[in-house]
């Protein structure tokens, strides 16, 4: 329960309206940055839209570049135009939500910055009731996390003498490996409790994601075969169709396994394949999820070539446009060694999952933008139609994340044409954009409002962190200690065939999704 | 004509033939139909009505529902009639639509108690059947029980009955028998109620609360709206008998609507009310906020009530309160 649900409001309606947050205030650090722009205020002019946030609730940005209170609302202002999705723009709010943002222009090294923050902060909560309440953003280069949370808490914002809540909010990566994770939150847990740290993943913000979690604890028929007895094995799909889009210095030393399989897809792969919280409470959630990512299976050194394939893109034309390779990409050493492409097969080492493949696979440039999870059935044991001659397709389950958000169930069906007992695969669907009309909140959305009402539930903990590079570690390990032959890949195709060959090591092959 | 259930299955089943095979053959980039149904949706309104079908078209969007729409034939005399069709939509950016099945039967107040029968071949099934009521009209006529006993949920709007506190007292004593209905004149406040618990989250509105004795609702037009009794009944019930609930009456040349909520002690106030169009201000000392209150059609009141099938304990304590004379 949260500490807004906590409070006797006797207004209070969970029923017609949503849960309240108490009036606080956000400190943004790298308020003039693209995710503030694009993501952060969108999302809290949204919840402002909807009736969400309290009265009082205000926004501190901080940044080094020279701006007034007014000059950063009017560029609020126009991004929040430009970037909100699906939702109308209310001049006349915005002029009341505008009254509530403020800006401090700094060096987050400067503890002279934090002095003010602190004015800043103390004045608001005189003049806006917002209880000491704050949330502290950080939206920098990671690099800092550490010394902005010390800062915070050498200048005495990490907690309030009046009560008021503290709370910080981090980015990915939360690390750059196992080591440096540990060495981060040693240093963040030596300014800010566990329970008031919130790591974002936005993944797990997905309403999709979140969704998984509704389709396999809400009903019945599915969790009896959720496990190795009748699961052949779990694909796990999160392409783009895009190459790094200008972040080439950045990307070219993070790589898709870091970006993307170490955070977002073990997360999405622990929702899969977790164990029932006893509550839907966010301590509980998150026991089972680290429990699973515990249970990942560490891969050996002489394993890793066998179990993870890393690839990058070279360049191609697709359609009628010539596409750059990765190491033509502006900003990209004509050397780099990055993984544009990573795949890896994962065990989970318990009961349920032993000995069930966990293939997941991501990449930059390849031919659709899709984020899918495939649950593979195993196939009849007996083939008693079309003559005998082929083994039917197995059932097949799709959980689609985006786009196309919802559910697909495939299974045999006899086929009318033709006569005689042919069967023909049927796909039996469910849309989450047909079913539910309303507009899907974004990630940054449900994550922010959590945030605010205290609730972590969709909040990475540090130990599934470390759980999470733990099972990483010796593939990254094995690729650093190794140079490939790139590109090994053409733009706008699904990988390398190594990919294909480590399915078929096991008898499978990738489905196109 | 007579009227058979199986006879408008029929109809709907070659319906859906023939949607598919439209879209099979129509386009290359089509995707095919779509067939949603979350829930039986019966409509109940008076012919002419064409709002209905509008809110109904909207509705279907985000409830996709095998609709049946009742309609209450001008000529009290007329037989039943019916039909079936279908609505269907493409979502942007979709290549494929998203048809909703309807039927429609239509009869005079004579014979209006035939289409009970019909019903009961026609609902979806394994899946919750919803009843709008749209026309007081029907409300009054015998069939309506017959028509709420086969719903899940039954949704009303009593200020459009002639005598609105007769329709909360009906709702107060459906409610106490256990089943489920909703009352759209409620629905229209959650935005009014949703402000004043905002509101009431802050710190020093908390510690206001403890020395409140006085709240008033204010409004332009007399008599007394229900949507007045309702908010009154709903501020009593949350404060306590130690707070004196009082709805005033000041009169505006303005459109009917309820003016200000305010909040007072001895020493101070707190207030809730309408600046310009759409929007209303909270006060509180020095400090003003703003809230947008969207013009709410009735599809929207409608969704909100569809996402409560259960029991609503603070709606059932309000008509309780709201009922008594």
């Amino acid at each position: 329960m949260t500490q807004a649900q906590d409070s006797a409001n006797p207004f209070h309606d969970p029923l017609r309206f949503e849960r309240r947050i108490p009036p606080c205030s956000v400190l943004i650090f790298g308020a003039n940055g693209d995710l503030t722009m694009r993501k952060l205020l969108p999302a809290l002019y949204r919840l402002a839209y909807e009736r969400k946030l309290p009265a009082g609730f205000s926004i501190v940005g901080n940044s080094r570049t020279a701006m007034t209170h007014e000059q950063f609302r009017e560029k609020m202002r126009v991004s929040v135009e430009k970037f909100i999705e699906n939702s109308p723009f209310d001049a006349s709010l915005w002029e009341d939500f505008a009254r509530g943002i403020f800006y401090i222009a700094g060096d987050i090294s400067d503890p002279a910055c934090y002095a003010t923050m602190k004015v800043q902060l103390d004045e608001i909560e005189r003049d806006r009731g917002t209880g000491g309440n704050a949330l502290f953003y950080l939206s920098t280069q990671p690099s800092f996390y550490a010394s902005v949370v010390e800062h915070l808490g050498a200048a005495g914002l990490s907690r309030h003498e009046g009560g008021g809540w503290r709370r910080v909010v981090i980015e990915k990566p939360f690390g750059r490996d196992l080591a440096s994770a540990q060495e981060l939150n040693r240093r963040i847990t030596a300014v800010f409790s566990e329970r008031d740290i919130y790591r974002i993943d936005h993944y797990l913000g997905k309403e999709t994601v979140q969704n998984v979690l509704a389709f396999r604890f809400g009903n019945t028929i599915f969790e009896p075969l959720w496990n190795r007895r009748y699961i052949s094995h779990v694909q796990v799909t999160a392409a783009e169709s895009i190459g790094v889009e200008g972040r080439g210095a950045y990307y070219q030393e993070a790589g898709a396994l870091r970006d993307m399989i170490q955070n977002h897809l073990l997360q999405v792969m622990a929702t899969v394949t977790m164990e029932a919280p006893s509550h839907f409470d966010s301590d509980t959630v998150r026991d089972e999820r680290a429990k699973l990512l515990r249970s990942i299976r560490i891969l050996k050194e002489d394993e890793v070539d066998l179990n993870a394939v890393k690839g990058q893109y070279g360049p191609a034309r697709i359609g009628n446009e010539d596409v750059p390779g990765f190491r033509q990409e502006k900003d990209v050493k004509p050397d780099a060694q990055t993984d544009t492409f990573a795949a890896v097969t994962f065990f989970v080492d318990n009961w349920r999952w032993a000995g069930v493949p966990f293939y997941v696979r991501t990449g930059k440039r390849l031919p659709k933008r899709v984020t899918d999870i495939a649950i593979r059935f195993q196939p009849a044991p007996l083939s008693l139609f079309n003559s005998g001659a082929t083994v039917p397709a197995p059932n097949l389950l799709i959980l689609r994340i985006q786009p196309d958000e919802g559910i697909s169930l495939r299974f045999q069906s006899k086929d009318p044409a033709g006569g005689g007992m042919m069967l023909r695969p049927v796909s039996m669907d469910f849309n989450y954009g047909s079913s539910f009309g309303t507009r899907t909140p974004s990630a940054y959305e449900t994550l922010l409002l959590d945030a605010l009402g205290g609730d972590s539930t969709l909040y990475t903990r540090q130990d599934m962190v470390e759980a999470s590079w733990r099972a990483v570690e010796p593939i990254l390990n094995h690729w650093n200690n190794t140079t490939y032959n790139f590109p090994n890949y053409d733009a706008g195709t699904w990988g390398p065939k190594a990919a294909d060959e480590m399915l078929e090591r096991r008898g499978h092959v990738w489905r196109v999704p | 004509m007579i009227v058979r259930p199986e006879t408008l299955l029929k109809d709907l089943s070659g319906l859906w033939t023939q949607l598919g095979k439209e879209e099979t053959e129509g386009s290359e980039r089509s995707a095919g139909v779509l067939r949603a149904v979350t829930m039986t949706f019966l409509l109940g309104v008076d012919e002419g009505d064409d709002s209905a079908n509008e809110a109904l078209a909207q509705l279907m969007h985000e409830h996709p529902s095998r609709a049946i729409v009742l309609k209450l034939a001008k000529d009290s005399s007329a037989e039943i009639d019916g039909r079936a069709f279908a609505t269907c939509w493409m979502p942007f950016g979709r290549r494929q639509q998203i048809c909703c099945e309807q039927i429609e039967l239509s009869a005079g107040a004579d014979h209006f108690t035939d289409t009970l029968s019909l019903l009961r071949g026609l609902m979806a099934p394994d899946l919750p059947v919803v009843f709008w009521c749209r026309s007081a009209k029907l409300f009054a006529h015998p069939a309506f029980q017959g028509l709420a006993a086969f719903a899940d949920k039954v949704i009303i709007d009593s200020r459009s009955h002639p005598e609105p506190i007769k329709t909360v007292r009906f709702i107060d004593a459906e409610l106490k028998a256990g089943r489920l209905y909703g009352d759209l004149t409620w629905t229209r406040l959650t935005r009014w109620r949703e402000t004043v618990a905002t509101l009431f989250e802050r710190m020093d509105c908390k510690e206001f609360m403890e020395s409140m004795n006085r709240a008033e609702v204010q409004y332009t037009h007399l008599p007394e709206p229900m949507a007045v009794g309702y908010l009154s009944a709903w501020l009593r019930s949350a404060l306590g008998d130690h707070v004196a609930v009082q709805p005033i009456h000041v009169p505006e040349d303005v459109p009917w609507q309820i003016r200000e909520l305010k909040f007072v002690t001895p020493q101070a106030e707190v207030s809730i009310d309408r600046a310009e169009k759409g929007i209303v201000e909270s006060h509180v000392r020095d400090f003003t906020t703003r809230s947008v209150f969207e013009v709410l059609d009735e599809a929207r009141l409608v969704r909100e009530e569809l996402s409560i099938l259960g029991q609503d304990p603070i709606f059932a304590r309000t008509v309780e309160l709201a009922s008594i004379p």
